[in-house]
């Protein structure tokens, strides 16, 4: 709000009933402004409340998929998620090239954990 | 354990979650405001207005770059690009006072499979972020990993990079440890506490999210990796540039487990979206460029594609004889047992000029899948009864590589398809001539001199050039004296020349 | 069939490596003559009798073995070892060896997967339309493999009959199928081979036996886009390019698939490999034809409310950007225009996002749905019925919906590059970008909603020169058997 829309005085207007005007619409205009602060904190207070239980959900979820890991189903599984560990190892080295002493490495270790 | 108990652990740590999310939104915001005042009065009230704020300019933006940098922030994670679009998409359609509802939602799954919303992020802008992640985890040291190790030890004393690792769960890059910058940039010297362990996150880390920054990727990323990358070199206005080694995935599959087709196509969706790529040899430029040609037939132009080529490199270390001596001269061939190198052809010229009364020793010295290697064991033990001087050495380490190079009259490498042909260059630097292909990036390396190049797939020409190099000695000496007078480049000059060809290009591309 | 042994396979080589000579004789009179013919072994003519021999083809490492151990060991007992190892059929190999015949002069067209297969999709509608065409004035061998990939045999008369008109699913082989050899004769491959042992074979058939080899290219995108792929399909599909890559030419179905192939081409440098031929030949625009009670029994199905359609044919999967359709479709209704979206197409891999939001829409009231059982009438119908079809594919060798539509003359929403672009070079279409939604929602305003402009597309897709697949068949034909 600029300050001439409402503090220019209009002539004739007496002084002392201007200046109680003005003491009265400063006295508004604060009241307007602490209820405006007051609802914006509601909102933020509310806004960040969502926030929290986004976080509160996703790390309810993570802690269950990270206990899955644990599960029977989930180790009974596991040789099978080795063998594509071993693969995409093995990818990995054997794009790096000529390897030969990495892929005996590997093959070495590979072999020695089904025994 | 039951499901019934899943929900018995501890608590979660609501306000350290609440806490570190304000302060990964107070990191990217400056990224989104121009005033830091603005960002300040925001963190006051919280990070649901914050929130707010950035999820509106960035729905107002008109490329990516903040989305992607904002989910990142969020989430600690680096999104895939079905992440990217459908979390566009969401905040596209939510009405003004919905969007950080909706924006929340669009992440909810990368957060929960990645669980690092306790961490602290730090934005690197303008900088220039090399992902090392292999290097840092592994101890191998082959091809790639001595590409990157040599290179990022120069790079590190004398330029300004950011090395980073991914997170053991692949969501996001990370700093270092100390240990870890070592395996990078120190390998002669340090000293590695223990054996080769599993990748592990470091007790403290910080995810490293880079932004208007370049992004350099020396390494073949593994293939969990690949989206995130893809969707970062086609979202976040990162600038990328890759290390190309070859395309022998691609080009000859026939040779190999379709496994490693499989995570290499990944890679190529990571070069699609690419700003820039050098490759280690012309060949391996070309094989790269050919599938940037293709790529206006799906809308997208591709890097630009530069070649420079990796200097000729002897490895380090003593050498330690192992093997069998003899009076006659030693022929070896380097490399894994595997159909692309090649090795029966070499076995079959190799018996042909015994029976012509040629004396000769041949020793390969290479690993190889044990798809492979049976059949070929089996031809050499076939040769070793009729008395032949052949043997296999497998699993040996460099040291017993390097006194062979030593030994050698000359190698044998008739690869069918190499990016480099590292055994070529490692036997020039021991001024052992060899006998390679005569296309690719093997011929490359020998139009330097010292090397007889022949036709992989035509025996008869093996046979000649072997031949030629055990009965006499005019050409050997030739090819000693071109060895001799070779001008060829060295780590640094490599390291220097990359720097030039792919990084400042990208920096270049960042300031317009 | 009578079985055939050792003595009668060397007769099968012999006659073929020389129709002229002496067939009488022991085994070791024709073993020495066979000898003749190796005493500077060449691959064609080891390829063959490997092929005839063994009673199954070689792969490229058998051939090449072949030669070196004939270099060191000499023909006549290397051959007569060959020639006692055949392959026998039946798990165990109790069973006798298949019967071989050599063919020489012949067109082979492998049609193994088109023969045996309920499917109806793109390429085995080329596939069939094409060797349609082709058998009416050509004389055509139509071959398979047997069920290991060892080696090609005729189809039988049900596989025949599917390979042309997909009329017996499952069609079976009769009795024990000969392993027929093609011998100074064409091998044309209009599928798409991925399967291991079949694109090893056929690799070293294309590379080593002397015969002409041509395939029809669709597309590249398991290597080119290979996040839109499920797993397994990059390394298979690098196989079949390993085996293309030696032959002799490539037609692809459009432009922008020769674009890919070439780039693939010139990846071969590095491997010491040329690569084939390639040539794009455009596939045809077909307008299919539907009764009125056909056309109106599709758009009961397809029409929601009696609203406008947009219609969009294809299968799920993320290449064909479906999401991009729906969000764009809620744009535009957002914005207050009224019509309704109907899609023709399977779920496939990867469509679970788009079933999902299609469910979410639905439940909040708009007009949208899917149709995952296809039938000619419905999708005939459906390009007719509908106000504008849509296709924001990603990457397509042959954009078939783009084609169809304006065939019938429907305007089409379309991808500003690829084969979607190709199609449209005749007008009929607004050209958008398929991975900007904004983009997307403009152009289906403009063809949608402004009459003016729908017609102006509906005008020029009528003024559309369509290609019949006659053309197509006798393009391909003459391309393959021009000399180059």
């Amino acid at each position: 709000m600029s300050e001439s829309q409402f503090n220019g005085p209009t002539a004739g207007t007496p002084l002392t009933d201007e200046a109680a005007a003005q003491a009265d619409l400063a006295a508004r205009l604060a009241a307007a402004e602490a209820e405006r602060d007051r609802l914006r904190d509601e909102l933020d207070a509310r806004s960040n409340e969502s926030v929290d239980s986004w976080l509160e959900v996703v790390g309810t979820e993570s802690r269950i998929l990270g206990q899955m890991h644990g599960t029977v189903s989930w180790r009974i599984t596991k040789p099978l998620r080795f063998v594509r560990k071993v693969q995409l190892k093995a990818a990995q080295v054997g794009v790096a090239r000529v390897s030969q002493l990495a892929v005996a490495d590997l093959r070495r270790r590979f072999i020695g954990r089904r025994r | 354990m039951s499901w019934a108990e899943l929900d018995q652990s501890e608590e979660i740590d609501r306000p350290g979650l609440s806490q570190a999310l304000l302060g990964r939104l107070a990191t990217v915001a400056p990224y989104f405001l121009s005033e830091q005042a603005d960002v300040d009065a925001l963190v006051q009230r919280g990070a649901g207005p914050l929130l707010a704020r950035l999820v509106t300019e960035a729905k107002a933006s008109e490329s990516t770059d903040l989305l992607w940098l904002l989910i990142a922030g969020v989430t600690a994670s680096f999104p895939n690009a079905d992440q990217v679009r459908m979390t566009r998409r969401a905040i596209a359609l939510a009405s003004p006072t919905k969007i950080s509802a909706a924006f929340l939602e669009a992440c909810f799954d990368s957060a929960v499979r990645f669980d690092d919303l306790d961490k602290g992020v730090e934005v690197v802008s303008g900088g220039t972020v090399v992902d090392v992640d292999f290097c840092a985890n592994h101890r191998h040291n082959t091809g790639i990993q001595r590409v990157v190790r040599q290179t990022m030890s120069r790079w590190n004393a004398t330029r300004d990079v950011v090395l980073v690792a991914w997170t053991a769960n692949g969501g996001a890059m990370r700093s270092m440890t100390p240990l870890e910058r070592s395996r990078v940039i120190e390998w002669n010297t340090y000293t590695e506490p223990g054996r080769d362990q599993p990748p592990v996150d470091p007790e403290v880390y910080r995810v490293i999210i880079p932004f208007t920054s370049v992004v350099i990727l020396p390494e073949v990323p593994q293939a969990a990796l690949c989206s995130a990358l893809a969707a970062l070199a086609e979202y976040s206005g990162n600038r990328v540039g890759l290390v190309g080694y070859d395309a022998i995935p691609v080009v000859s599959a026939d040779t190999l487990d379709s496994n490693e087709t499989e995570r290499f196509v990944r890679y190529l969706t990571i070069f699609k979206h690419s700003h820039r790529l050098a490759g280690i040899s012309a060949a391996a430029t070309e094989e790269f460029a050919g599938f940037a040609a293709a790529l206006p037939a799906q809308g997208l132009v591709g890097p630009e594609t530069v070649e420079v080529s990796l200097p000729i490199d002897a490895p380090d270390g003593d050498a330690e004889a192992i093997g069998a001596t003899g009076t006659d001269p030693l022929v070896i061939c380097i490399g894994s047992q595997e159909p692309r190198k090649n090795h029966l052809a070499v076995l079959f010229a190799a018996e042909l000029l015994w029976r012509e009364g040629v004396a000769f020793r041949l020793r390969f010295i290479g690993g190889g899948s044990i798809l492979y290697t049976r059949e070929f064991d089996k031809r050499v033990r076939a040769l070793k009864r009729n008395g032949r001087q052949i043997e296999v050495l497998r699993g040996v380490n460099d040291e017993v590589l390097l006194s062979a190079y030593r030994e050698a009259r000359f190698s044998l490498f008739p690869s069918l398809h190499e990016g480099y042909g590292l055994p070529v260059a490692e036997s020039l630097a021991f001024a052992t001539p060899v006998i390679t292909t005569d296309y690719g990036s093997t011929a490359e390396i020998a139009r330097g001199g010292g090397c007889l190049v022949v036709d992989p797939r035509n025996d008869d020409e093996l046979v000649v050039a072997m031949r030629s190099l055990l009965t006499g000695d005019d050409i050997l000496n030739r090819l000693h004296a071109e060895i001799a007078a070779r001008s060829d480049r060295t780590w640094d000059d490599y390291a220097n020349e990359l720097w030039d060809q792919l990084v400042l290009p990208l920096r270049g591309e960042l300031d317009v | 069939m009578s079985n055939q042994t050792t003595i009668d396979r060397l007769r099968v080589l012999l006659a073929a490596l020389d129709p002229s000579i002496d067939l009488t004789g022991d085994e070791a009179a024709l073993l020495g003559r066979v000898a003749t013919h190796f005493v500077v072994p060449a691959t064609d003519t080891m390829w063959l009798a490997l092929a005839v021999l063994h009673a199954e083809f070689p792969t490229r490492d058998q051939v090449v073995d072949g030669i070196r151990r004939i270099r060191l060991d000499g023909a006549a007992s290397v051959l007569k070892e060959i020639a006692h190892a055949p392959v026998r059929r039946g798990i165990f190999g109790l069973h006798p060896v298949r019967p071989v015949r050599v063919v020489t002069g012949a067109t082979f067209v492998d049609v193994h997967h088109t023969a045996r297969t309920g499917l109806a999709t793109g390429i085995q509608r080329v596939v069939r339309k094409t060797i349609e065409q082709w058998s009416q004035s050509h004389e055509l061998l139509l071959v398979g493999w047997g069920s290991a990939f060892g080696a090609l045999r005729e189809l039988s008369t049900q596989e025949r009959a599917n390979a042309l008109y997909g009329t017996y699913p499952d069609a079976e082989s009769e009795g024990t199928a000969e392993v027929t050899v093609p011998w100074r004769s064409t091998y044309i491959l209009p599928e798409l081979a991925v399967e291991d042992e079949r694109t090893a074979r056929i690799s070293a058939l294309a590379e080593f036996s002397g015969n002409a080899s041509y395939v029809i290219g669709f597309d590249c995108v398991p290597l080119t886009s290979a996040e839109t792929t499920g797993q397994g399909m990059g390394g298979a599909f690098a196989k079949n390019l390993a085996a293309v890559a030696r032959f002799d030419k490539v037609a692809t179905i459009s432009g922008a698939a020769a674009l890919e192939y070439r780039g693939w081409r010139r990846m071969l440098s590095g491997a010491g490999l040329t690569g084939p031929e390639i040539e794009p030949v455009l596939l045809p625009a077909d307008a299919g034809t539907v009764t009125d009670a056909e056309l109106a029994s599709a758009k009961k199905s397809l029409v929601i409310d009696g609203l406008p359609l947009l219609l969009c044919v294809g299968s799920h999967e993320p290449r064909k950007n479906h999401l991009a359709v729906l969000s764009a479709a809620e744009l535009l209704w957002r914005e207050g225009h009224e019509f309704c979206l109907s899609f023709v197409g399977g779920n496939s891999w990867g469509g679970q996002a788009f079933t999902t939001q299609l469910k979410q829409m639905q439940e909040r009231g708009r007009p949208v749905q899917t149709i995952s059982a296809i039938s000619d009438a419905l999708l005939w119908g459906g390009y007719r019925a509908a106000a504008c079809t849509v296709f924001p594919s990603l990457n397509e060798g042959f954009g078939l919906p783009v084609a169809e539509s304006l065939a019938v003359g429907t305007p089409v929403v379309t991808s500003d590059f690829g084969s979607m672009k190709e199609i449209c070079e005749q007008g009929g279409a607004i050209l958008i970008d398929p991975r900007v939604d904004a983009s997307l929602a403009g152009g289906l305003a403009q063809a949608m909603f402004d009459p003016a402009v729908n017609q102006r597309l509906r005008d020029e897709a009528a003024r559309r020169e369509n290609k019949g697949w006659n053309d197509y068949a006798t393009e391909v034909w003459e391309y393959f058997h021009k000399s180059s």
